[in-house]
C-alpha cells in the first residue's frame, strides 16, 4: 500500500485525492474523529476536509481493514495504541480503554484515528555516517532528540548504509524492531529499505530480540530503536560486551537529560557509547551534530 | 416399439431424476464435512499461529475442491472489492451465493461465525471456530444418515413413479 489514506472508505479517499498532487505529497497524516471533518496534517498544520465527516462505522471500517481483518494478529500493538500498516505506515487510535489489573486491554470504543504516512529519506545518513568511524570500526552511536523529529528516520537510513556498504565496508546487521517502525515488516519482508543483510526481529521485546540476534545471527551491528526499559539496558550492556557495534535511538533534548533517567544512566555512567548523534531542527531546517565521548560530557 | 422406446426413456427419465436427488444428498453431506475440515484448520491456525484470515482464505480457496473452494474466493473477491466492504458483509454474501446446498440453520452457523471473524482475540475467535466447526460436524452425521435413509426411498420412489406413469400412458 503506497498511500495510507488507501484505507479510507472510496468518499473520503476522493476528497484526499482531491487535494492538489503537490499536497497530496506532503500528506504526513490523515485524522478521523469521530462525528468530526477528516482532516490531513501537512509540514505547516492541520487542515480539515470540506464536506466529509468520520462516523462510527467508519472507524470500524478502517481499523478492520488496518489490521488485515486480522485483530488477532495486532492485538498487542493495538493495545499499545497503534496498529502497523502494510507499506511501514502506522495507525494510532485512541477511544474508551477497557482496563484490567491495571493493564489497557482493548478499546471499546474508538474515537480517533491517526493514519501516519511512512516516510524512509535516503541519503541522511551520509552526512553523519563518517564521523562515526574510527579507525575503520564502526563506534556505539546515539541518536537523540525529542519524539517526532526524525531519529527513527536517520537509524533506518545509518543501517541502510551500513548494511548496503555505502560509505563504508557492508557490515551485518542484526535489528531488534520491537514496534515494526524501523523495517515495518509484513509477511516477512521488509517494506521500508534497512539494506541487504539486515536481519530483523519484528514485533518482539528489544531484550529479547536482542539477546536472539546475538544468540542466532551474528550480527556485527545490532540496531534499536527507543531504549526504555531496564530490561532494554541489560540487552545492550551484554551485547556491548560480544564486540558488537551498536545504534540506537534515545527520546532526550540533550545528553544531560540521558544522565537524569534510570535506563540510560547506566549506559552513560559505563561509557558504552562513543557517538552521541543530535538531531537538531525540523523540516528542511534539520541538521546532524555529531559528537564523542569526551566532547558530550560523558 | 415406440412404446417401448417410450417406457424406456420415461423410466430412464424418472430413475435419472431419483438418482440425482440422491446424488445432492450426498453433495450436501459432502459439504458439510469439507466445511467442517475448513472450519478445523481456521481454527488450528488462528490459535497458534495467530495467522491473518486473509492468508487462510486464500490457502483454503486453492486447496479446496468445490463449493468450499469457491466460497472462499468467495469472501476474498468480495473483499478486494473498491467498496471495501467489512469481513462480516464479505462472509455473508459468500455463504447466500456459494452454499446454496445447506439448510437454514447450517447457513446461520455460518452467519453468526462472520461477526466474529477478524473481530476479537485469538483465543475468542478459537471458541466460535470450533462451536461451528462442531455444529457442522452434527449436521455432516446427520446428513450422512439421511442419504442413507433417503437414498434407498428415492430410488424405489424412481422406479415406482417410473413404472406407475408408463402404465398410465400404455
Amino acid at each position: 500500500m503506497e498511500k495510507v489514506w488507501e484505507l479510507l472508505p472510496s468518499k473520503l479517499w476522493e476528497a484526499v485525492e482531491r487535494l492538489p498532487a503537490a499536497e497530496r505529497e506532503r500528506i504526513e497524516e490523515v485524522r478521523l474523529r469521530l462525528g468530526r471533518p477528516v482532516s490531513v496534517s501537512l509540514p505547516e498544520g492541520e487542515h480539515f476536509l470540506p464536506g466529509t465527516a468520520a462516523d462510527r462505522e467508519t472507524l470500524e471500517r478502517v481499523l478492520e481493514r488496518a489490521s488485515g481483518c486480522s485483530v488477532h494478529t495486532v492485538l498487542e500493538q493495538l493495545r499499545n495504541g497503534f496498529v502497523p500498516v502494510q507499506g511501514g505506515h502506522r495507525l494510532g487510535l485512541c477511544g474508551t480503554g477497557v482496563v484490567d489489573n491495571g493493564v489497557l486491554i482493548n478499546l471499546r470504543t474508538v474515537s480517533s484515528l491517526s493514519l501516519r504516512q511512512a516516510r524512509e529519506v535516503k541519503g541522511i545518513a551520509a552526512t553523519v555516517l563518517p564521523a562515526l568511524f574510527e579507525k575503520k570500526r564502526l563506534q556505539n552511536t546515539l541518536i537523540l532528540a525529542p519524539p517526532g523529529r526524525g531519529k527513527t528516520t536517520l537509524l533506518r537510513d545509518l543501517i541502510r548504509a551500513v548494511s548496503s556498504g555505502e560509505g563504508c565496508p557492508p557490515l551485518r546487521v542484526g535489528l531488534a524492531d520491537e514496534r515494526g517502525e524501523v523495517a515495518a515488516v509484513w509477511d516477512g519482508r521488509p517494506m521500508l529499505d534497512v539494506g541487504p543483510r539486515t536481519d530483523v526481529m519484528d514485533s518482539c521485546p528489544k531484550d529479547i530480540g536482542i539477546m536472539a540476534l546475538l544468540r542466532g545471527m551474528n550480527p556485527q551491528v545490532l540496531a534499536v530503536d527507543e531504549i526504555t526499559r531496564a530490561a532494554d539496558t541489560e540487552a545492550l550492556l551484554q551485547a556491548a560486551g560480544c564486540g558488537t557495534a551498536l545504534l540506537a535511538t534515545a527520546h532526550a533534548g540533550c545528553v544531560d537529560d540521558l544522565k537524569r533517567r534510570g535506563a540510560y544512566r547506566r549506559l552513560v555512567q559505563e561509557g558504552v557509547f562513543e557517538r552521541f548523534v543530535m538531531v537538531e531542527g525540523m523540516g528542511q531546517e534539520r541538521s546532524y551534530r555529531v559528537m564523542k565521548r569526551g566532547d558530550a560530557g560523558c | 416399439m415406440l412404446n417401448a422406446i417410450g417406457a424406456v426413456m420415461v423410466m430412464t427419465g424418472m430413475v435419472g431424476l431419483a438418482w440425482r436427488a440422491v446424488g445432492r444428498l450426498g453433495e450436501r453431506a459432502e459439504l458439510l464435512r469439507s466445511l467442517q475440515g475448513a472450519v478445523s484448520y481456521l481454527e488450528e491456525e488462528v490459535s497458534f499461529r495467530f495467522t491473518p484470515l486473509p492468508k487462510l482464505f486464500e490457502h483454503l480457496a486453492q486447496s479446496r475442491r468445490g463449493p468450499v473452494g469457491h466460497f472462499f474466493q468467495g469472501v476474498l473477491n468480495t473483499l478486494a472489492e473498491p467498496g471495501k466492504p467489512t469481513l462480516c458483509q464479505s462472509w455473508w454474501k459468500a455463504v447466500r451465493e456459494e452454499l446454496s446446498l445447506l439448510r437454514e440453520t447450517e447457513r446461520q452457523t455460518l452467519e453468526e461465525l462472520g461477526e466474529v471473524l477478524g473481530q476479537y482475540d485469538a483465543q475468542t475467535q478459537a471458541k466460535a471456530l470450533g462451536l461451528a466447526g462442531q455444529r457442522l460436524a452434527e449436521a455432516y452425521i446427520e446428513a450422512r444418515a439421511e442419504r442413507q435413509r433417503l437414498g434407498k426411498v428415492y430410488l424405489t420412489l424412481g422406479v415406482a413413479g417410473g413404472l406407475v406413469t408408463v402404465l398410465v400412458l400404455i
